[in-house]
C-alpha cells in the first residue's frame, strides 16, 4: 500500500487555505496542493495525483459535490479517499453529503494541530471503501 | 479567549501561527465590512458563514461562535436579535485585535 503523501485541499477561502497549508504541511508534513476552486482542482488531480483530496462544500464556480462527482471520472482517481469539509454540521447534512461519496466530513473550524490526524485515519478507512 | 488549537505546538512551528493569525486577524475589519454592508440577506449569510469557518481555526472560538449564530439568526424569517448577535461579534472582532497587537514585537515594546 502507499503511503500518505500527497493532499490535495480544494477551498475557495484564502484564509482557510492559508491554515490548511500550515496545518497539513507544516504540522503534518504533507505534500499539500491547494486549489482555489473546482475546476482548477480538476485541472491539478491528475498533475498532483493525490492520495486524499479535501473538498470544500460551498464553493462559487463548482460545488464540492459536483467536483467529487467529476473528479471521480478521472482516471485513476476512483478510489482516492474524499473528505468534505464544511461549517455546517447537522447530522442530516453531514448524511447527505456521505451520500455523495465522501469518506467523511470535516467540520469547520477545525482544529489544525490535530487535521493531519484526522485526514490519515480518513485515508486508512477510505482505503478499505475504496482501494483499487 | 484561549488558542487551544496551538496546543502541542513546538515553539518555532508556533511563531508561524502566529503571524498566520496576524494575517487573519488584519483581513477581519474587510470581513466585518462585509458583513455591515452585505446587500442581501443571502450575501449576510454567506460572509457570516464564512467568518464561523474560519476564526475558530485561528483561536477564536468565540467569534466562530458568534458568526455562526448570527449566521442562523440572519437565515430565520424572524431575525429577531441579530444585532445584538452582530455586537457581540463585533467585540470579538475587538478582542482579536487587541489580542494580536499585545503579542506583535511593536504591542510588548
Amino acid at each position: 500500500m502507499n503511503e500518505l503523501r500527497r493532499v490535495l485541499c480544494v477551498e475557495d477561502d484564502p484564509d482557510i487555505r492559508m491554515i490548511i497549508e500550515f496545518s497539513l504541511a507544516t504540522v503534518g508534513g504533507y505534500e499539500v496542493c491547494l486549489c482555489p476552486g473546482g475546476h482548477s482542482a480538476l485541472a491539478q488531480a491528475p498533475i498532483f495525483r493525490p492520495d486524499i483530496v479535501l473538498l470544500d462544500v460551498m464553493m462559487p464556480d463548482l460545488s464540492g459535490p459536483e467536483t467529487l462527482a467529476a473528479l471521480r471520472q478521472q482516471p485513476g482517481m476512483k478510489g482516492v479517499p474524499v473528505v468534505f469539509m464544511t461549517a455546517k454540521a447537522m447530522p442530516d447534512e453531514v448524511e447527505e453529503l456521505l451520500q455523495y461519496g465522501a469518506t467523511g466530513v470535516i467540520v469547520k473550524p477545525f482544529d489544525p494541530v490535530t487535521l493531519p490526524q484526522d485526514i490519515r485515519i480518513y485515508w486508512e478507512h477510505g482505503r478499505g471503501i475504496f482501494g483499487d | 479567549m484561549a488558542s487551544s488549537v496551538t496546543e502541542g505546538l513546538s515553539a518555532s512551528t508556533l511563531a508561524q501561527f502566529k503571524v498566520l493569525q496576524q494575517r487573519f486577524v488584519a483581513g477581519l475589519p474587510a470581513r466585518w465590512r462585509e458583513i455591515e454592508a452585505a446587500p442581501t440577506p443571502q450575501s449576510l449569510q454567506t460572509a457570516l458563514h464564512r467568518l464561523a469557518g474560519s476564526a475558530g481555526s485561528y483561536g477564536f472560538e468565540r467569534m466562530s461562535q458568534c458568526a455562526r449564530e448570527a449566521e442562523s439568526l440572519a437565515a430565520s424569517a424572524a431575525n429577531g436579535g441579530l444585532a445584538q448577535v452582530l455586537i457581540s461579534l463585533q467585540d470579538q472582532i475587538g478582542k482579536a485585535q487587541s489580542m494580536v497587537a499585545a503579542d506583535s514585537p511593536a504591542g510588548s515594546a
